[in-house]
This record gives C-alpha cells, structure tokens and sequence, in this order.
C-alpha cells in the first residue's frame, strides 16, 4: 500500500491556495503546542492538597501565601513561595513532611501520613516515570 | 488504484470519505483509542492508595475505581490489628483466652474465614520458602517494639527475648476453617502482606469491571495492570538513602511490583538507626539490605517475598529470586551496592 499522501488523497491537489495556508498554519499550531506541552512547560501551575478523604483543594503556585490546615493530629501549616510549596509546621512527631522542603514540579508530593495530609503538583508536562516503588 | 474517480466537480467522493475515515481512526487509535486517565487517592491501610483507570468512559471508570477502592476498605477492616473490630484483631483477643473447659473455643480452636484462610496458607508457604524469615507470627514482637506508636524506642533486652518465643509459623496449627495457635500469647500480624493482598484485590474488581489499563498503589506497593496508553508502565525504585531520588526504572505491564525497605519508620538510638522490619530471629530489625524490589505476578506474594528477602540477606535472597519463576527483583546491600536479578538486569534503566 503506498504511503504517499497523494495516493489517499487524489483531491489534493485541489485544494486553493488558502486551504494550503489554514492546514499548514493549524499543523504548525499543533505542533507548536505539542512541543511546549511536553518539552518546556515542565513548571507546576497548582498545588493539590488534600486532608483526609476529604475532597481536593487546588491552589495557584503564582501567589504566595500561608495556609493553615487542620490534619487529623492537628495544626499542619504550608507556605507557597516563589512558586514552589512546602510544609512549614505539622503536629505530627516525625516531621517527615517539614524534612521534604520544598516541591515544584509535576508529580512531586509530600505526605503526612499521621495528619493524612497529601500535597502534589499539577502542571502540564508529563512526568517521567508514572509511580515510585519504595 | 486509488487514482481513478469517476465523480465530477467538488463533491467528495464515497472512497475519499471513508478512507478520511479511516485515516481518523488511525489517529484515535495511535493516540492510545481515546482513553482518558481517572484517578482517586485516599488515606487507607496506614499509607496512600492511588487508583489510576484508563478508559472511554468517565462514569464506568468512576464506577470501577470507587468498588475498587471499597474493596481495599473492607480488607482494612478486616486484616488489620490495630483496628479493634477487624477479624485479625479478633483471633489475637481469642489466642489469648483461657483454655479451660470453660473457655468457648473448644482446646483453643478458632475460627477464620474462608478468606483470611487462604491469606495464612499463603503467609505460611511464603515463611517456607524464606526460611523463616517472613513469619505473620510476628505480632509478640512488634507489639514489643510499638513501632505503630510515637514513643520510639529500643526495648528491654529480656523483654525481646521473651517475645522471640512466641515467635514462629510452625506453631499455627491450621484445620478444618480453623487454627490454633500452640502457644498462649501468641498472635498474628499481617502487616508484611495485607497491602499486596488488598492491591490484588482492587486489581480483581477493575478486572470484573472490564477495566483493561490500570495501576493500584498502596504506599509503592502496586500492581500495573495492561498497558498505559500502548505503552508499559513506567516504574521508578526509590534510593534508600536518598529521599525522593530513584535508583533506576523498569518498563512493566501486568505485573506487581513491591519495594521494602528500612527508611519507612525507623529511628536513632544512641547513634544506631533501628526500622521497623524485625528479624523474627534475632528479635531486632534486619541489617543485611537497605532495601529489596520484587516483580512478580501477584502483589500478594511480592509483598510477603521482598519483606522476607529483606531479613533473608541480599546473598541467598538473590539466589531465591532466581530459582523462583516468574519472579525478578532488585535487592540494595547494607553497603548500598545494587543488584538486579537476571531477568532484569538488562531491562532496568540506572539513573544515577
């Protein structure tokens, strides 16, 4: 079978001259936007926080600020600064979640296990590896 | 052939419509037949379990991913022994009850469903296969060591010594949908293979759902079922000195995949670091790996191997590992050396 996209299509060649511009300009959209997706844009936007099995909390990494949480042991206290988040204060003993510092990108989280507080990065670009065993 | 075409003027043809058809299709299908990814996570069974299904539709794969999800809660309440009404919290209370004519279980028989059953038959298979060194008869000692507790730290010497003897598999006598424990205060404790049992278990229901792409993970313990839009599933295993970096990934489809490992609880006492997998020989945590990753076809049954290869010693665990079949793994010495099965020491993909 060919491959040629002349053969599929014999009509091609009819196409104007207009028709040509608007199919290249929306492949060249396409690809544009492809490439950004998976290439650049590797930043998160928004960090997910969810307490419990409760529902999820979306909040914008653009704008810094504090926010105070109530876990299941207590007070948990997470800053968003300079378009990263991390836990700055948790009632629970390790203090794994204060340990992890500060996380940017898609995929990354901290978890409080004693306080069940979950926090990830969304953002367009698809990571790497789809899960971590350990 | 395809050249010929006996309409005139700007109509399309018939053929051109359907091979554009086709040609759309073929799209559909490379960009992986227009799956999308649905998710849910939730606190359970003392970690994170993640649910990912890939499917058309939303509401089927909502559906799915919520009996799934119930699934692993209702083993929760069954296996676990820290919650006072599960059934394993049950048989522990009833071991240790007098066992006079008085006592309602007839010579300290009891009862366990047909479930739990077959979860200790396989606990007792896995206890054979590593000498020992996986054992659910645990419980008098972790007890010992509270690791589930705030407290951290290293009990009495005597204290230990005492609980070593209530340790051992041989002692559960199992028959006739009951067991026996041949020592008083002995107990059970699931820990070292209820999360790969729930994770197989969610697997069953997306399966009955007809879900044919998912991943089930509970804390890193997790099973991949089919593939990822076309694609194998895509696995990093942590380095166990280092917090959130990975060691090196593999490509797997259809498989479980279960890390233990000496960084999940742990503390320091007097400059020693002591975690939470004991030596149910020793009496105190297993100091030959760091870590140890097994592949294999059940979550059930890598759970139960990585924590007992993990007591058993990076040497005749590997050995282990070879002989069984089906099952791959990667094992971390106590120096942090890493070594990979034969299976996959061409598969697995080093990062640092």
């Amino acid at each position: 079978m060919s491959l040629l996209l002349r053969d599929w299509f014999p009509r091609l060649s009819m196409l104007t001259r207009n028709d040509r511009i608007l199919i290249f300009s929306l492949v060249a959209i396409a690809s544009f936007s492809f490439v950004k997706l998976f290439f650049i844009s590797n930043e998160g936007r928004e960090a997910l926080i969810k307490v419990g099995n409760g529902p999820v909390q979306r909040v914008s990494l653009k704008t810094d600020r504090r926010i105070n949480l109530e876990g299941e042991k207590g007070k948990v206290v997470i800053e968003v600064k300079e378009r990263r988040v991390r836990v700055v204060e948790s009632s629970c003993f390790q203090k794994i979640c204060v340990n992890t510092g500060w996380i940017n990108k898609p995929g990354q989280n901290i978890i409080c296990l004693p306080n069940k507080v979950l926090i990830t990065i969304e953002g367009k670009g698809s990571p790497k590896i789809d899960a971590v065993s350990y | 052939m395809w050249g010929e075409n006996k309409h005139k003027g700007f109509e399309i043809g018939k053929m051109e419509k359907f091979k554009a058809l086709i040609f759309l299709l073929l799209i559909f299908f490379i960009s992986g037949c227009g799956k999308k990814e649905y998710s849910k996570v939730e606190f359970l069974m003392d970690t994170i379990v993640e649910i990912k299904v890939y499917h058309k539709s939303k509401a089927k794969a909502q559906e799915a991913i919520n009996s799934s999800m119930e699934e692993m809660r209702r083993i929760e309440q069954k296996m676990s022994y820290f919650l006072p009404g599960s059934e394993v919290s049950r048989i522990n209370k009833e071991a240790l009850l007098e066992r006079g004519k008085e006592s309602p279980l007839a010579e300290g028989w009891i009862p366990v469903s047909d479930e739990l059953l077959s979860l200790l038959r396989e606990s007792v298979l896995l206890s054979e296969l590593t000498k020992g060194c996986f054992d659910i008869t645990i419980y008098p000692l972790w007890k010992i060591w509270k690791f589930e507790g705030e407290n951290l730290e290293v009990p009495d010497e005597k204290e230990i010594k005492k609980g070593l003897q209530l340790v051992g598999y041989n002692n559960i006598i199992i028959e006739n949908g009951k067991i026996k424990f041949v020592k008083r205060g002995m107990g059970i404790d699931l820990g070292g293979i209820a999360k790969g049992y729930a994770v197989d278990a969610a697997i069953r229901v997306l399966k009955k759902k007809n879900i044919n792409s998912a991943m089930v993970n509970a804390g890193g313990d997790m099973y991949v079922l089919g593939k990822k839009q076309g694609k194998p599933w895509r696995i990093g295993i942590r380095y166990p000195r280092r917090e959130r970096e990975i060691l090196g990934t593999i490509e797997i489809e259809d498989r479980a995949i279960v890390t233990s490992g000496d960084y999940e609880r742990f503390f320091f006492s007097g400059g020693k670091r002591y975690h939470h997998i004991i030596n149910p020989k020793t009496g105190y945590p297993a100091d030959e790996c760091q870590s140890v990753t097994i592949v294999a076809k059940e979550a059930t049954f890598a759970d139960g191997l990585a924590t007992g290869i993990f007591v058993l010693g990076p040497k005749e665990g590997m050995a282990l590992i070879e002989n069984l079949e089906g099952v791959e793994g990667v094992i971390v010495n106590k120096e942090g050396d890493v070594s990979a099965s034969s299976g996959l020491v061409s598969k697995i993909e080093y990062v640092n």
